[in-house]
């Protein structure tokens, strides 16, 4: 990350920033998008949630310094801006519940159905485990989930292991 | 997944995770130039010009002598007033949830937390050390006013000078900070969404305004500050005087009529009831006028000693004289050698018993010079040292243009911006009317008679 510690021009900059934007996307688009839809009701949310994540991190990287890795520093900005998204939602906009449970040809499907059941009551987790499941089911290591919530790795485990059996009781004897 | 941590947990969220991959997700994400621009106005920090121009505006009238110098402080303290909070706003993100505070600096949201709660609490440090710093200076100004003549300003304006230096250093500083930290991640974007109004990208500009804003504060700062250690009259133009005498007013208008000064006219009694409002009776006389000259706000006063005799035998009175004289705030002009102080100086009282008791200073001058010269030489004894003293201090830089006594006509300056370094002239003479004949005799006795200038009541 030498390249962050030289002065650099405003063109050299912006041109930095675009190719991390591009590079975080490249990379982590797909997983950042589950991200979102974790705290997104609906794909219309999800697609504004998708529009806000992408501003924040435009914004953000300039201040990108290298002491994280760009994944990590991605998936901090994903998960703080989805957070505040959710409480102006609470504040402003409330969603109807199961904005997006609206039975498809699907829904017969035993799969399907368990998803469903997961995700509901992966929101029904408090915040501080729900972030923690979100970003561990984005195959996030404990040391990334750590580097993005600015906890330690043990707590990481702890939060887990919370999670889990929260989300035992909430799903029944298999989720 | 390699972590130590790793335990049959991990599976269950293996699985889960599989299971919620599954749900394919679609994901559009914008392109660079498809994100909402943050301004489509040209690249100026209009927030910045606007400061820019209207302390500039400012600080040239003062500079030119139009305005209160005192307002280039005030100023500067109302552009700290009105750039601080929106530094601290956008520096610790108050206006924001801390997690998009967070999210906006790629921090974590505990990070976000911290580094708020440290600001905050350096910002509130801050606020209470200027509350006392300017408690601080208003009780030192109160002291000045009250016990010496350096520095003697009005204790409202020590504390506005105080707050506004300790403000400008303290935005110095934070700005210093930020713009060190904008140099570092390559980019002004921090530093232009701190001091707002900015377009993206418009970073040379935005640097610019930034810097040109905290010289011309400092152009601000040590213009006021300057004013601290100049002698202050605490009246730039035209100036204020009072007059203390038995016919004090007509001269008060005479005054006026002349140099242009807004000048008040007290009698004796008026003047030592004002002076006994504000003082115990513990000062002596002379003291006293001087602190009432201070209170009135006035740069020059004119005492008729035939209503306030200095008494040289009393150690107060000697002490005051050697004070002014002494003082480089003070230019004290004493009236033709008949004047006590000379006597009492031993410029001009060869064997005069009295004359070692009050040692008059060097900002001391005598218009005897004056008269010695409308009279001509030799008609004093002592006449070359009254004009070298004259000289003195007319080429003091109180008298931005200092007059050739030695050709007729030239009066000495003391209207306009002249004695605008002044503290006070504190003429000490037998009469007014002898000061009154000695000016002039400046500028031309016979000229200003025939052009009416002169009151009849107070032709010589």
């Amino acid at each position: 990350m030498s390249r962050d510690a030289e002065p650099l021009g405003p063109a050299d900059a912006q041109k930095l920033r675009r190719e991390r934007y591009m590079q975080v996307l490249e990379a982590h688009g797909e997983s950042l998008a589950r991200v979102a839809r974790s705290y997104a009701k609906g794909p219309t949310e999800h697609e504004d949630l998708i529009q806000e994540v992408a501003l924040g991190l435009w914004k953000a990287l300039p201040s990108f310094r290298g002491e994280a890795t760009l994944k990590t520093f991605a998936y901090r900005i994903a998960t703080n801006v989805a957070i505040s998204h959710l409480r102006r939602r609470r504040i402003h906009e409330p969603v109807p519940e199961g904005a997006d449970d609206a039975p498809s040809p699907e829904t017969a499907l035993e799969r399907a159905a368990e998803r469903r059941r997961l995700r509901r009551a992966i929101e029904a987790l408090p915040m501080s485990l729900r972030q923690v499941v979100v970003l561990r089911l984005e195959d996030l290591t404990y040391a990334e989930i750590s580097g993005v919530m600015g906890i330690t790795e043990s707590n990481v485990s702890v939060r887990l292991t919370r999670a889990r059996r929260q989300l035992r009781e909430d799903l029944g004897a298999k989720p | 997944m390699s972590d130590r941590f790793r335990d049959p947990l991990d599976a269950w969220y293996d699985e889960a995770s599989a299971l919620l991959n599954e749900d394919a997700v679609e994901a559009r994400w914008p392109s660079p130039e498809q994100l909402p621009a943050r301004t489509g106005m040209p690249s100026v920090a209009w927030g910045t010009v606007m400061h820019v121009v209207v302390v500039a505006v400012i600080c040239g009238a003062a500079l030119m002598g139009r305005v209160d110098p005192w307002i280039v402080p005030t100023v500067s303290l109302a552009a700290t007033a009105s750039l601080g909070p929106r530094l601290i706003l956008s520096r610790t993100g108050l206006r924001e949830p801390v997690e998009l505070a967070a999210g906006l600096r790629g921090e974590t949201q505990a990070q976000a937390i911290n580094a708020k709660t440290w600001t905050v609490s350096a910002w509130a440090l801050g606020a209470l050390a200027l509350v006392a710093l300017v408690a601080a200076g208003y009780t030192y100004g109160s002291y000045a006013a009250s016990s010496t003549p350096f520095l003697r300003l009005a204790p409202l304006r020590w504390s506005l000078l105080t707050a506004s230096l300790v403000g400008l250093c303290g935005l110095a500083c934070v700005e210093s900070w930020r713009a060190k930290e904008a140099s570092t991640q390559a980019s002004a974007l921090e530093l232009s969404l701190e001091l707002g109004d900015a377009a993206e990208g418009s970073n040379w500009s935005e640097r610019a305004g930034a810097r040109l804003l905290l010289a011309l504060i400092a152009v601000c700062g040590a213009v006021g500050s300057s004013h601290v250690f100049v002698p202050d009259n605490e009246d730039d133009s035209p100036g204020r005087a009072l007059v203390i005498g038995p016919r004090a007013v007509g001269h008060a208008a005479w005054i006026h009529e002349r140099f242009g000064l807004e000048a008040r006219g007290l009698s004796v009694d008026e003047a030592w009831e004002r002076s006994a409002q504000r003082f115990s009776g513990q000062a002596g006389e002379l003291e006293t006028l001087t602190h009432l000259a201070d209170l009135e706000g006035v740069g020059f006063v004119f005492i008729d000693l035939a209503a306030f005799p200095i008494d040289l035998g009393e150690r107060e009175d000697i002490e005051l004289v050697t004070s002014l004289t002494t003082d480089p705030g003070f230019a004290v002009l004493t009236t033709g050698d008949v004047n006590t102080l000379s006597y009492a100086g031993g410029w001009s009282s060869v064997g005069r018993t009295r004359s070692s008791w009050a040692p008059v200073g060097p900002h001391w001058a005598s218009t005897g010079a004056a008269e010695s010269w409308m009279h001509g030489e030799g008609m004093h004894r002592d006449a070359a040292d009254h004009l070298a003293l004259a000289r003195a201090l007319f080429a003091q830089p109180a008298f931005r243009q200092p007059p050739d006594i030695d050709e007729v006509g030239d009066p000495p300056q003391l209207n306009g911006r002249s004695h605008t370094l002044l503290r006070g002239v504190v003429y000490f003479g037998l009469h007014a009317d002898f000061w009154y004949e000695a000016v002039s005799a400046y500028e031309g006795m016979e000229a200003a008679v025939a052009e009416g200038r002169i009151p009849p009541e107070l032709e010589p």
